[in-house]
């Protein structure tokens, strides 16, 4: 590699121009360009014939036939004439000898750099140059996109996929160039000794320091940082074969635990950072590119009383949903692969810029960005498929046949006409696996994603598109299918003074699988029916058998978009100040017609009339959020300072309509094709506006001392009159103690060591709006053709914030220069004024209030990280990280409990995950049925329970502990990462997911082996009742359901990521002429460990579908 | 410097209240406009009656109908579902049953009544009179029901949910009064022997109350009470009331009846008696169907020639479907619609009160005043009406009763008229037999035949268990937990 510097004029360098470095378009060039680079002959023959253009144009020309790049400024091309020019074969010299003959300028050769400059300029003098280099990893192999800075100054570029890289340089005595890149340590290198033969190697930084971290308004480094975040990159995202990109999440983040409540494609997840801070687990705030990301209520579990929106409750409507209610989450629209980075903001330090609703914690994620180099393009390709990871163990067809008669004989009950089952009507010989039947199948998943990004110095953009497909499991019918076009352009001024990034996105997602989760069908008698008459027709079987499958004909089509935009306007009077805007527009839109065919209803007793669902949601969110940065270095420390405000405004408007009428099942989709159009609930108008003034000061004292505070002060529309406005702050500190000389100088071995602090208020306004006013509300129904108005809800003109003070300590260490990186986080939260809806008696009219409750919550824990490279070699390398998180509530206080609603919920000094139950006192061995302990200490009957004072065994659902253990291995092409995660908890065991109803009393109803352990006989000692038809185990089932015996151990260990990858050699792709390729199988969810028997620990749902097992291959390309 | 102005701009607006005003709700109406027009009053009091015509798990008709429900419960109806609380008399403090919907209602009604007290002069005089005598019937009609359903019951007068969350039970005695009290507030308010519809203009339909709805609640609030005199004096005057007449024998239920004193507009289009929908069989019923037939005990009391058993009961017979045998059921057919068609227009309106009743009113009150011959004459008003022609077969179809009865003979045949007059209608059956005392001796015969165990206290339905929780104020019926 040659490197060659050459001098210019120092007058109006400023405005020189750097026309943008050749493209090229293919593969095959580009591996050209990376051969022939160092050996680029100069003597390269051109052909050009062109009449009267500018000489911009013959430049141009003569950079698509040559290898040479031309440097000059616009003004000095003014001064030229336009040229006519025929030539052969000529040489670059020959045909700049012809443009510049008689003109002012003159033109230098460097290297395969061509600079046309004034012919008077006195270039020897000069101290500007322009450096050119190449930046190479430390094997040699050239790095692209590296950022190269001039220090102090705002002007840099990026290398181009050769690695290549020029800059200009106003003093080349002074200047120092910064080089970063993600992953790599940042090298500084004068500009003065960057002569002659010169390539820059960067060295992998293992200890990820000083790697660029996205955070509130502005970014930091985990150097310097006095907050607790964590971030996950786009390398992470790709391992996941995921359409949510919460899966990756979901135990890479200290603190963050996550669940998923069904394996339904588009389904929900429970989100939950930091333990819980409120009654129950609320998810943490997303901000998607500086835009907080709204989403809506599920309009399926809007309550009547109160339809509302709002930010980080789930999305729902998305249909795939299995079970009404389930709702979606808001990041099923944003395609994981646009993802750049995640940083998950967890203490108030962190949060508290964010004041209102950063209670919960904060989760920004970035969306990807252009990057400065040649045009490069991105392919990548998966599919797989799904299957259930654990089929639950059903009576076969003598046990079960053996339990109904059973039940029969013990309560000397008759079978009745209705018992088809076991009266003769079904055939009870044959029999069917219903597990296998409902659960056993495949589903699949195939991913395309394409993406073209490139740019200059000054204008970078990326195009991207994506396409997902993935079918059910279950036997329904219908497909997810979504794709999704995203973009951004960046741009800025020659002086870097003014700078604009726009980003844009469109998911689209139509949802057709049908409605409804075949999950439920395990409970049908082996011996029911056949689904299908042998001529394909559902089977009713003389219409004594409600066949499940009529389902099936149920019509779905969902349609989502979610159109995403924002932009950045920077401008930079100087170079300590900054002020910026950033604008943001959301807009969540679903369309969901559900069509109920008559044929998707039992045919008898009476046949149901066709009817369809229409349901449009849209939620829009407007923000504007300008800002004020100044930076400056004071002495040896660096001061920071930020004001802003933010103003946001978001719209939630929902409409269900019930349409029946339709003469024919074919015209259910036309909703004008049917008679009667009913409101389903009231319309929902859900608007909300926030607005608030935010600011930060930090002073970073020689990296070794750090201060930050942070305040904001938010009013929510969401708030009586006198209520709506709170101030909310942080502090946070911070000691990087290893830079401290007695310990830099003693303990070597330390590399890194810091010890920080926050301490601060974040607030909560997450309620549905307008809940101050007293307000009627329409309803559907009419009165002798007249519209009714009815009263919404009971009105609170006092509600107000609620807020989380958070503390926090965290120690930060590094040993061996980041061999061994560990990090804890001791934290300790109180949420007051909590906004609840508080029960009420029905007497008041309504069944709540919403309130700020003046309970007092603590939340508390503590998590850890510890990561181990264990081994670096040139062929191999080793890397563990370990993860665990402990969270911890309890109820600190609550005025007037007893005489609440939550009386005999919750406990003073008790978790708030700790809920009441029946306390199991097994069978009674003389009646075989179940018996409990009531208060009094008696051994007692179900019918002698209290519910008001006999469920006194609290139960903590919340888990114990949680964390992973994530391995990367590297040899050579291969890489192999693998992720298990393990749960200690306590959750609904397999008696807890029994129905209400005991075993054998109900015709086609099948149970879990585990009552076949039940009591039979007296003196029989068990833990399950008699099976029975009769009042007494009928009582006695429904309350042991609510008994503590309903729980149990469900923790476990889950092999949950695997992803294998081979990257082909360069030396195969050259002949390939593609840039990177690699060939990977991924894998999720592939083995649990766990003494759990139900279907799976996770969901813990008998009547939804659970988190499936997915396995794919695919390939990734850049061209 | 223009960008330092725009930003410092944006700056300021923010933290203004301006820039969290989100404007009144559009979908919904602030409380204290809705009483300050004549419209949108009246849409409130359309939103009442709308509350409890509504035919989803209300207790006026339908599924969760005190007509189905407490008929199940007595001897009226027999039910298929595999657990069936009220047909086996097993009612549990763990459901609800009626108290949410009451409480639910009484709130809309105490609403109304603070707003049309408050706005009296900004509404038209005449409709605010209507309006408040129709919520005040409202509240008489639901307590009534609330009072003989619970025994003693909350009896909240406000919308103010601190007081009614912690309010205790006021003694039957007390509500009764408060129902008389309502009722003759709203005998003064509400137009005499005619029909207005919300907006205030006369119309056929009877579904809006009018004085004589509240005279004939008033005259059956007396008949409970026991005061005769009054009960009598009541029936009496609805009885003269111009409007009203005996209706042929299958034109009673119609929505154009001139037997009705108030019947409820159907909310739902298509459906004329959401009952209708579980009494009429026309397939075989499961234990998911839903479907009630009758119970022998009722079919049994029924007199040869009686024209109500000809035309008021029907049957289905389920063709054979081996093992099952073809099986006739008998159900009750009061209202002949049974389907949901939203092309039809409905015929028949779920009838809250008629004129027959009014006479069996006043059949007992003579009787119990000892004015036997008196009594006897109405309740052969209402045998006669139901007579069919003598057969060969029945010679002697339905015979007038004769006015020398003994007392106890005429006691005896009020109750059986009610019985085969107002069966499956809004639980007659099971408020007769509770407040003539002989609920224990005909239940106790009647729930082991349905498979459950009868105790006297069963005849009051538990407060749900939740409440007792909420407001430790209120205490639970005797024999529940």
């Amino acid at each position: 590699m040659e490197i060659s510097t050459f001098y210019f004029p120092p007058y109006n360098v400023r405005l020189l121009k750097k026309i943008v470095l050749v493209m090229k378009l293919t593969t095959l060039m580009l591996i050209f360009f990376c051969m022939h680079i160092s050996a680029a002959t100069f003597g390269q023959q051109i052909s050009l014939s062109l009449k009267k253009v500018s000489a911009e144009t013959v430049f141009n020309k003569i950079e698509q036939q040559t290898k040479y790049s031309f440097f000059y400024t616009s003004e000095a091309l003014k001064q030229l004439p336009e040229i006519s020019i025929d030539v052969k074969n000529a040489s670059v010299e020959q045909i700049l000898d012809k443009c510049l003959k008689n003109s002012p300028l003159s033109y230098t050769i460097v290297s395969n750099v061509v600079v046309i400059k004034p012919k008077t300029a006195n270039l020897s003098t000069a101290q500007a140059r322009v450096v050119i280099g190449q930046v190479t990893d430390e094997k040699g192999n050239p790095l692209p996109g590296v950022t190269i800075k001039l220090k102090g100054a705002a002007q840099g570029t990026v290398t181009s996929a050769s690695g290549q890289f020029s800059l200009f340089v106003d003093d080349v005595e002074t200047a120092v160039l910064q080089f970063s890149f993600i992953g790599y340590a940042t090298r500084e290198v004068k500009a003065n000794t960057m002569a002659g033969l010169f390539v820059i190697k960067m060295v992998e930084d293992i200890s990820r320091l000083d790697e660029v971290k996205i955070v509130a308004y502005g970014t930091t480094t985990k150097r310097l940082s006095t907050g607790d975040q964590t971030s996950i990159s786009a390398t992470d995202i790709a391992k996941y074969p995921t359409t949510n990109v919460l899966d990756v999440l979901q135990g890479s983040v200290p603190g963050l635990a996550i669940y998923k409540n069904t394996g339904n494609p588009g389904g929900s997840y429970k989100v939950q950072l930091r333990g819980v801070n409120g009654y129950s687990s609320r998810p943490p705030l997303y901000i998607v590119d500086g835009v907080p990301y709204g989403s809506m209520n599920s309009p399926n579990t809007f309550s009547t009383n109160n339809g509302y929106l709002t930010q980080n409750t789930t999305l729902g409507a998305n249909s795939a949903n299995g079970t009404v209610g389930q709702g979606g989450n808001p990041l099923n629209l944003i395609n994981p692969l646009d993802i750049e980075s995640i940083t998950v903001l967890k203490d108030a330090e962190a949060t508290a810029i964010y004041g209102t609703r950063a209670a919960d914690g904060v989760i920004i994620i970035t969306t990807k960005k252009g990057k400065a180099g040649s045009l490069k393009t991105d392919l990548s390709f998966y599919t797989g498929y799904t299957s259930v990871t654990h089929l639950p163990d059903l009576l076969n067809l003598q046990q079960y046949l053996q339990m109904r008669k059973e039940a029969k004989r013990n309560d000397n009950a008759n079978i009745l006409t209705t018992d088809y089952d076991i009266n003769g009507v079904w055939d009870t010989t044959r029999s069917t696996n219903w597990a296998k039947t409902a659960l056993g199948g495949t589903g699949h998943v195939t991913n395309a994603q394409a993406s073209i990004s490139g740019g200059s110095n000054n204008v970078q953009f990326l195009i991207s598109t994506g396409y997902n497909r993935q079918t059910n499991v279950t036997d329904v019918n219908g497909s997810d299918q979504s794709g999704n076009l995203s973009f951004s352009i960046n741009s800025k001024s020659d002086n870097n003074k003014f700078s604009v990034q726009l980003s844009g996105s469109y998911f689209y997602n139509v949802n057709t699988i049908t409605q409804s989760d075949f999950t439920t069908l395990l409970t049908l008698a082996p011996d029911a029916p056949p689904i299908y008459n042998p001529d394909g027709t559902l089977n009713f079987q003389g219409n004594t058998f409600n066949n499940p499958y009529v389902v099936k004909n149920l019509m779905n089509n969902t349609v989502t978009g979610n159109l995403r935009s924002s932009a950045v306007i920077s401008y930079r009077p100087i170079n300590s100040l900054e002020l910026k805007v950033n604008l943001g527009y959301n807009k969540q839109q679903i369309n969901e017609f559900l069509g109920g065919p008559s044929t998707a209803f039992q045919p008898f007793p009476t046949v149901t009339p066709p009817s369809s669902t229409f349901v449009t949601d849209n939620v829009s969110w407007l923000s504007v959020e300008p800002q004020i940065n100044f930076n400056k270095d004071i002495s040896k420390g660096k001061i920071s300072v930020t004001v802003g405000s933010s103003l946001q405004r978001s719209v939630d408007e929902s409409t269900q309509l019930k349409v029946t009428g339709y003469t024919s099942d074919l015209l259910l989709p036309n909703i004008t094709a049917g008679t009667l159009i009913t409101p389903i609930v009231t319309a929902v108008y859900a608007p909300y506006k926030l607005s608030g003034i935010f600011g930060r000061a930090g002073y970073n004292w020689d990296n070794k001392y750090l201060l930050e505070v942070s305040g904001r002060y938010d009013g929510s529309s969401h708030f009586g009159a006198n209520k709506q406005f709170h101030l909310f702050s942080a502090v946070g500190a911070g000691w990087v103690f290893s830079e401290e000389n007695l310990i830099k100088n003693n303990l070597t071995f330390l590399s890194f060591g810091k010890l920080r602090g926050s301490y601060g208020v974040t607030g909560r306004d997450a309620i549905p709006p307008y809940l101050y006013l007293d307000t009627y509300s329409p309803t559907s129904a009419t009165y002798q053709g007249m519209g009714g108005l009815i009263p919404t809800g009971l009105p609170n003109a006092d509600l107000g914030w609620e807020s989380t003070t958070k503390s926090e300590i965290g120690l930060e260490l590094q040993f061996l220069k980041g061999r061994i990186i560990f990090e804890t986080n001791f934290y300790h939260n109180r949420t007051s004024d909590l906004l609840n809806s508080t029960p009420l008696s029905q007497v008041t009219g309504f069944t709540s209030i919403f309130q700020n409750q003046p309970s007092v919550i603590q939340n508390e824990g503590f998590d850890m990280t510890v990561t181990g490279n264990n081994f670096r070699g040139k062929d191999f390398s080793w890397s563990t990280t370990v993860i665990l998180t402990r969270d911890r509530n309890k109820l600190i206080s609550f005025p007037g409990l007893e005489k609440s609603g939550y009386a005999t919920q919750y406990v003073i000094g008790q978790s708030i995950s700790a809920l009441p139950f029946y306390s199991f006192a097994g069978v009674n061995p003389q009646t075989g049925i179940y018996q409990f302990n009531n208060k009094a200490g008696a051994v007692v009957p179900a019918l002698s329970l209290s519910a008001a004072t006999d469920k006194f065994v609290y139960v903590n659902v919340s888990p114990d502990y949680y964390g992973s253990v994530q391995n990367s291995f590297r040899y050579k092409q291969f890489s192999l990462d693998f992720l298990f995660r393990f749960i200690k908890q306590i959750g609904l065991n397999a008696f807890g997911q029994q129905g209400t109803l005991p075993a054998g009393l109900s015709p086609n109803s099948n149970f879990s082996t585990i009552v076949l352990n039940r009591w039979q006989k007296p003196g029989d000692v068990t833990d399950i009742q008699r099976y029975g038809t009769g009042i007494q185990t009928l009582f006695g089932q429904s309350s042991a359901i609510q008994s503590d015996h309903s729980y149990g151990d469900a923790s476990y260990i889950r092999f949950q990521n695997l992803s294998l990858t081979y990257t082909l050699p360069q030396p195969l792709l050259k002949k390939l002429h593609v840039q990177s390729l690699q060939v990977y199988v991924q894998g999720d969810n592939l083995l649990t460990i766990s003494k759990y028997g139900a279907i799976d620990p996770e969901n813990q749902s008998s009547l939804s579908l659970p988190p499936l097992r997915t396995i794919t291959s695919g390939l990734r390309l850049s061209l | 410097m223009s960008a330092y102005f725009a930003v410092l701009l944006l700056l300021s607006v923010a933290g203004c209240k301006k820039a969290i005003d989100v404007g009144p709700p559009i979908t919904r109406l602030s409380s204290v406009t809705v009483f300050t027009s004549n419209s949108t009053a009246e849409a409130a009091i359309s939103g009442i009656f709308g509350t409890m015509a509504s035919n989803s798990g209300k207790m006026y008709n339908g599924s969760s109908s005190m007509s189905l429900q407490q008929g199940q419960a007595a001897d009226e109806l027999v039910n298929y579902a595999t657990v069936a609380a009220f047909y086996t008399n097993n009612l549990i403090s763990s459901s609800s049953y009626y108290w949410p919907e009451i409480y639910q209602e009484m709130f809309q009604i105490n609403s109304a009544i603070i707003g049309l007290n408050n706005n009296g002069s900004t509404l038209t005089p005449a409709i605010r009179n209507q309006l408040l005598g129709e919520v005040k019937f409202a509240r008489a009609f639901v307590y009534f029901y609330a009072v003989n359903l619970y025994g003693d019951v909350p009896m909240p007068l406000t919308n103010d949910y601190i007081v009614n969350n912690v309010i205790s039970r006021t003694p039957a005695q007390q509500v009764y009064a408060q129902i008389i009290q309502d009722l003759k507030d709203a005998q003064l308010l509400l137009p005499d022997n005619t029909y207005l519809s919300g907006t205030g203009t006369t119309t056929t339909e009877r579904v809006h109350p009018n004085k004589q709805a509240a005279m004939a609640m008033l005259a059956r609030v007396y008949l409970y009470q026991k005061d005769w005199v009054n009960a009598q004096a009541m029936a009496t005057a609805v009885i003269n009331a111009s409007s009203y007449k005996l209706e042929a024998i299958n034109s009673v239920f119609l929505k154009t009846s001139q037997e009705a004193i108030w019947q409820l507009s159907p909310i739902a289009v298509g459906i004329n008696n959401a009952d209708a929908q579980y009494l009429v069989i026309t397939a075989r019923p499961t234990t998911t169907s839903g479907q009630l037939s009758l119970n022998t005990n009722l079919l049994n009391a029924f007199e040869p020639g009686d024209a109500r058993f000809a035309n008021w009961v029907s049957s289905f017979t389920a063709p054979a479907q081996p093992p099952l045998p073809a099986t006739t059921y008998q159900f009750a057919y009061k209202y002949k619609v049974n389907l949901t068609n939203s092309a039809v227009i409905a015929t028949e309106y779920p009838m809250m009160l008629r004129l027959a009743e009014q006479y069996l009113i006043r059949a007992e009150a003579y009787i119990q005043n000892n004015q036997i011959a008196l009594g006897i004459a109405d309740l052969n008003t209402i045998r006669t009406r139901a007579r069919m022609a003598a057969t060969v077969a029945v010679p002697n179809p339905l015979p007038a009763l004769s006015t020398t009865l003994s007392l106890s003979d005429a006691i005896d045949a009020v109750a059986h008229e009610r019985q085969v007059e107002l069966f499956t209608e809004m639980g007659h059956r099971w408020f007769d037999l509770r407040r003539t005392g002989k609920i224990d001796a005909v239940m106790g015969v009647v729930t082991p035949q349905k498979g459950g165990t009868w105790s006297s206290y069963k005849q009051l339905v538990p407060v749900p268990a939740s409440e007792i929780v909420l407001n430790p104020n209120l205490v639970q019926n005797p024999g529940y937990n």
